[in-house]
């Protein structure tokens, strides 16, 4: 998906069962006010009074309803789904004590006669209308921006993302997944705090989805809604290391793609020794071979001076992917750990790129940025 | 997870909680419950004070012991709960009256007062602290179920502070945060209050069940030495009757004595009497009258058909006697219960609803005479509680017409009395048609009144029709005041009232009307007692005050027998809901405040803030100034500056996407560019050629989503500044919405 898309809108069905809910709910409102207060009488002024209700409400929700959705980051993944809209957590427990709880009391309340026992009612509703439905309010109007983040990290590790929040709120990362985090501190201002997250897989990550919540004032409910914050740069997410030992097929350089990459000054030259099974034909000392009668070979400080050529092709399913990549990353380390020089040649969303792998990092963000073929 | 295995994970203790905020509001919430039961009576102050000890040391006791509370407290507190249960039981079938709730209400105090005190030593996680603030709603309720008046506020009030500090404190535990939280609480009581303001105006008014409100008690009661009597109200023991000495020098109390001398004019005040709790608002009456002497009304004193004053004996509930006259077979009323709860001393009279069927009252026995006057055999101290229940008989107009329709071979179809054997006796007839002399201008006026209601379909007014017609007259031809001069000696009252002045109050107006009626030969009788006072839609009670002691007029019907009529005052068919009388109440309020200077106040300090304002925000150069501008315009155009975007080159897509508005913008934001990192500070006549231009722009009109061009908005406008001031090594960074 595209940057600068249209507004992914809900089906229309559900936009208008839902306006009308809040219509209906609206008007139901209006005619009990009207009616509580002007008295049964009044019906046609509660008609009224209702039909306003209901049109605003209905309007009201439309708006609420056609709300651009920004537009989604390129690299997270299509498979994620965000809940943007503002949604309570975990609400059935505390709604249905809620219900339980009032036409308990109402039913007693109200046969009693008692007029105070109905106030301390009416008290003990505002009380859990307020802490069920008030924090929508702050877990919406929160905003939280990343303001840190490292350039390289590696799945299955933790990594800390500086994270700044101008309220009170928890944060709880979706995508990379972590641990919950209490964005506390003092009560008004703004307030930074470390988020550790804990990338599954591979990529380059240029937005994290994390779920935004407040349980303001009272803490009875929990207000959700998840966003996605841009990271003020790239970070590159490289595969786990596995195995080590892992062995790579090397890649066949016939166009000689590498021969022009291979930095020069590579294999300072030690001794002459005899040959062993596996030099290259290349390394063949012919002066010292006839003087000894025996095949003889330069022997270099660094194992050779060619670098392994690898080509990488990570298959289209997910896991047999991230396998691969994590197959090359061990691999390639090892060799690395070995001074051997490596060419990588790996499709990436730019194209193909054909280059040595300077160092594990190097090699990190190249394996986060191989895409299937 | 098998259902025992999620049970037992819901009821895993949580992590200790520490904050002493939320537990300190927790503490206090239950102790303004425990006060509040206390202030109602509903708990001893041995108890009192050892529920209040008991709540204090258990938390401190349990603070401390939050991260490792005692194993062998949860079993110790079980047991006591246990103890507190069986007590509780025991009590209440040992001693509470079927039906009546508030004998029940005293042991379920103690209860929960006992719960909540020993509930105190094991409270170490947040989920027990919270048990505890919710524990303390159930002790307001009990002490609000037994208040009358409005002194249980404070409490209420107390207890919702209380709350509110709890569960921000609680919130405040929850999100790790520090600090007062001064606007979650402000904002958080406001929103509770005007939520339960709302709530409180939308519910309908609570229904007297039939079940739960036979209350009476027998406080600050004493026996009356002369039960045939009305008592002085003076608290002696024991209580003596009235006599013309006494207080209002006519032998009664208050207005309510053995004779009702409309000679005399007494004043009465605002003091609270009693307070009702009734099904419907009505005529609570107290005495009727039936013998007229010209001057005083008096109550016949000889048997009437063999009827006498009647003792009623044998204890709380008494059934009251039904006499002829007050038969209504052809009235299909409802119960009618109504609770006294009297704040001073008075009469031992029982006022009631017309047709009492029983009274609930801690006395031995019960006067009862055949004008359906009861008299208790206590004198009525401040603190009594009793409850009667009446038949509500009140007939409708068209009801009242049929009844007394003539039966004649020529009268309009359908002109037919409805079959009734209640009719009144001879000696009843003279009872209730009785002058003292011929009233002959009396007599003329009222024919002249009802001479002119009849109809061509029905040429024979009817009786109800005469009544509403002296109604209707007494309305629109005499004054209401209470300001009259003493009655001369000797005179007559009624035509003193209606041949003079004109001016008087209830029992002129009444005793008019009476009197009228009886030359037209309509039974009637004056009846005296309370008209519902204000309603307060809080304890929904009526408060009825000395003020609100009234005359009024009965006149008899066949089938529906004694019913009201009052020209000075109408009483509601109904209880208002507490919605309509908040919403008065408010109005009326709103309606004395001086708006004037409230809003001169308020526009002057909207100006002040927002000048204020404004002066803040204003940008610190022209530089800055000419950047808003832009941002102002491209915002009404959709078009916003990138993070990554130079002014220049802002500059430059603004102006493409609207040439016109935006032609010297490329020149103004070079301007800027120039001055601010290249060191060249322009000449004023440029500053204001940059300004005029960024000015211009500024005002370009909106354009709606559709007809913006291809630089469509982009995300976190509002927020990029925010996120950009936010990070200072992030230039890029923009906040998630």
């Amino acid at each position: 998906m595209s940057r600068g898309a249209s507004p992914d809108r809900a089906p229309s069905g559900w936009r208008v069962i839902q306006a009308g809910l809040v219509g209906i709910a609206a008007g139901l409102v209006g005619v009990a006010v009207s009616r509580a207060l002007f008295g049964p009488t009044a019906a046609p002024l509660g008609v009224v009074v209702g039909a306003l209700a209901l049109s605003l409400g209905t309007l009201l929700s439309w708006r609420v309803q056609g709300r651009r959705r920004p537009p989604e980051s390129t690299r997270l993944p299509r498979t994620l789904r965000l809940r943007r809209r503002l949604h309570p957590v975990a609400w059935p427990g505390p709604v249905a004590g809620t219900v339980v709880t009032l036409a308990a009391w109402a039913g007693v309340s109200h046969s009693s006669g008692s007029g105070w026992v109905q106030v301390v009612g009416a008290l003990l509703a505002a009380f859990l209308f307020v802490g069920l439905a008030a924090p929508a309010w702050p877990a919406r109007r929160a905003r939280v921006a990343c303001t840190a983040v490292p350039t390289d990290g590696r799945a299955g590790s933790p990594l800390e993302l500086t994270l700044r929040s101008d309220r009170p709120v928890r944060v709880r990362p979706v995508y990379p997944g972590g641990p919950d985090h209490q964005a506390g501190g003092s009560q008004h201002g703004a307030r930074t705090f470390v988020l550790p997250v804990t990338p599954a897989r591979r990529g380059v990550l240029d937005a994290v989805v994390v779920e935004v919540a407040s349980s303001a004032p009272f803490g009875l409910l929990w207000w959700a809604r998840e966003v996605e914050l841009p990271l003020p740069r790239l970070l590159h997410v490289a595969p786990r290391t596995g195995p080590s030992g892992a062995t790579i097929t090397t890649g066949d350089d016939t166009p000689g793609e590498a021969r022009p990459r291979v930095p020069s000054g590579i294999g300072e030259p030690r001794g002459i020794r005899p040959y062993a099974p596996g030099d290259p034909r290349r390394a063949v000392h012919w002066p010292a071979t006839s003087h000894a009668g025996i095949l003889m070979v330069r022997e270099s400080e660094r194992p050779t001076d060619d670098p392994v050529y690898v080509e990488l092709t990570l298959p289209h399913d997910p896991a047999a992917a991230e396998a691969e990549a994590e197959r090359m990353m061990s691999g390639i380390s090892d060799c690395l750990a070995r001074n051997q020089p490596v060419v990588l040649a790996s499709l990436e969303a730019t194209g193909r790129v054909v280059r040595p792998v300077a160092d594990r990092v190097d090699l990190g963000r190249r394996l986060a940025r191989a895409v299937p073929a | 997870m098998t259902l025992w295995q999620r049970f037992v994970e819901v009821n895993r203790p949580g992590p200790p909680e520490h904050s002493i905020s939320f537990r300190a509001a927790s503490v206090a919430a239950v102790l303004v419950g425990i006060g509040a039961c206390w202030s109602e009576g509903l708990l001893s102050p041995a108890v009192t004070v050892f529920a209040v000890a008991a709540t204090v040391i258990g938390n401190v006791i349990a603070y401390r012991r939050r991260a490792a509370p005692w194993p062998g407290v949860k079993p110790v507190l079980a047991v006591c709960a246990i103890g507190g249960f069986v007590w509780f039981i025991l009590t209440v079938t040992r001693t509470a009256t079927p039906g009546d709730i508030a004998t029940v209400e005293g042991p379920l105090a103690v209860l929960f007062a006992w719960v909540l005190s020993t509930h105190a030593f094991d409270v170490p996680s947040r989920r027990d602290v919270t048990y505890s603030l919710a524990g303390s709603t159930a002790l307001i309720a009990v002490a609000a179920a037994q208040s009358v008046d409005l002194a249980l506020g404070i409490w209420v009030l107390a207890w919702v502070g209380c709350g509110v500090w709890g569960l921000v404190a609680m919130w405040q535990s929850l999100s790790e945060t520090r600090g007062v939280p001064w606007l979650p609480l402000l904002g958080a009581g406001a929103l509770v209050a005007v939520a339960a303001v709302l709530l409180v105006g939308v519910l309908p008014a609570p229904r007297v069940s039939t079940a739960l409100v036979f209350t009476s008690s027998a406080a600050n009661s004493s026996p009356v030495d002369s039960p045939s009597s009305l008592t002085d109200g003076s608290g002696a023991l024991p209580a003596h009757a009235a006599s013309p000495a006494g207080r209002t020098g006519v032998g009664g109390f208050l207005g309510f004595a053995k004779s009702l001398d409309t000679g005399d004019r007494i004043s009465l005040g605002n003091q609270v009497i009693m307070r009702v709790r009734a099904s419907r608002p009505n005529y609570w009456v107290g005495q009727t009258f039936d013998q007229w002497t010209g001057q005083s009304w008096v109550q016949s004193t000889y048997p009437v058909n063999g009827h006498r004053t009647q003792k009623i004996t044998g204890g709380s509930p008494f059934t009251i006697p039904t006499y002829p006259d007050q038969v209504a077979e052809l009235a299909q009323g409802q119960e009618d219960i109504q609770t006294f709860y009297l704040s001073t001393g008075g009469p031992n009279l029982v006022f009631h609803a017309d047709n009492a069927q029983r009274v609930y009252l801690q006395a031995r026995a019960l006067q009862v005479t055949p004008d359906g006057t009861i008299a208790s055999t206590l004198s009525m101290g401040s603190g009594t509680i009793y409850t009667v229940v009446s038949d509500d008989t009140d007939g409708s107009p068209a009801q009242l017409q049929a009844a007394t329709a003539p039966v004649t071979s020529g009268g309009a179809p359908g002109a037919t009395a409805p079959p009734t054997s209640t009719v009144l006796t001879a000696s009843e007839q003279a009872r209730y048609l009785q002058l003292p002399h011929a009233y002959p201008r009396v007599t003329t006026l009222a024919s002249e009144i009802t001479a002119g209601i009849s109809n061509p379909a029905d040429p024979d007014p009817h009786t109800y029709d005469k009544v509403a017609a002296i109604e209707r007259w007494m309305t629109t031809h005499v004054h209401y005041t209470t300001d009259i001069p003493p009655l001369p000696a000797g005179a007559d009252t009624v035509d003193s009232f209606l041949f003079g002045t004109r001016t008087g109050y209830c029992e002129q107006i009444s005793t008019a009307t009476v009197v009228m009626l009886r030359t037209l030969g309509i039974p009637a009788r004056e009846a005296v007692g309370y008209v519902p006072g204000p309603y307060d839609p809080i304890t929904d009670l009526y408060d009825v005050q000395a003020k609100d002691a009234h005359a009024w007029v009965q006149v008899w019907f066949p089938g529906y027998g004694w019913q009201n009529f009052d020209p000075t005052a109408t009483v509601p068919l109904a209880n208002p809901t507490p919605g309509s009388v908040l919403a008065r109440s408010v109005g009326h309020s709103l309606a004395r405040l001086p708006w004037v200077p409230i809003g001169l106040v308020v526009a002057v300090v909207a100006v002040v803030v927002w000048v204020r304002r404004r002066r803040s925000h204003r940008p610190a150069t022209w530089a800055h100034q000419v950047a808003a501008d832009l941002d102002r315009g491209g915002a009404r155009l959709g078009i916003e500056r990138r993070p990554d975007e130079t002014i220049s080159a802002y500059g430059a897509r603004l102006a493409r996407a609207a040439p016109v508005e935006g032609a010297g913008l490329p020149g103004a934001t070079g301007l800027v560019e120039r001055a601010v990192y290249g060191g060249v500070e322009p000449s004023a006549d440029q500053i204001a050629g940059a300004l005029a231009v960024s000015r211009r722009f500024r005002g370009i009109p909106r354009r709606r989503r559709r007809d913006r061009g291809p630089d469509g908005p982009s995300t976190g406008t509002q927020d990029r500044e925010w996120a950009r001031a936010s990070s200072n090594d992030a230039p890029a960074a923009s906040s998630g919405r």
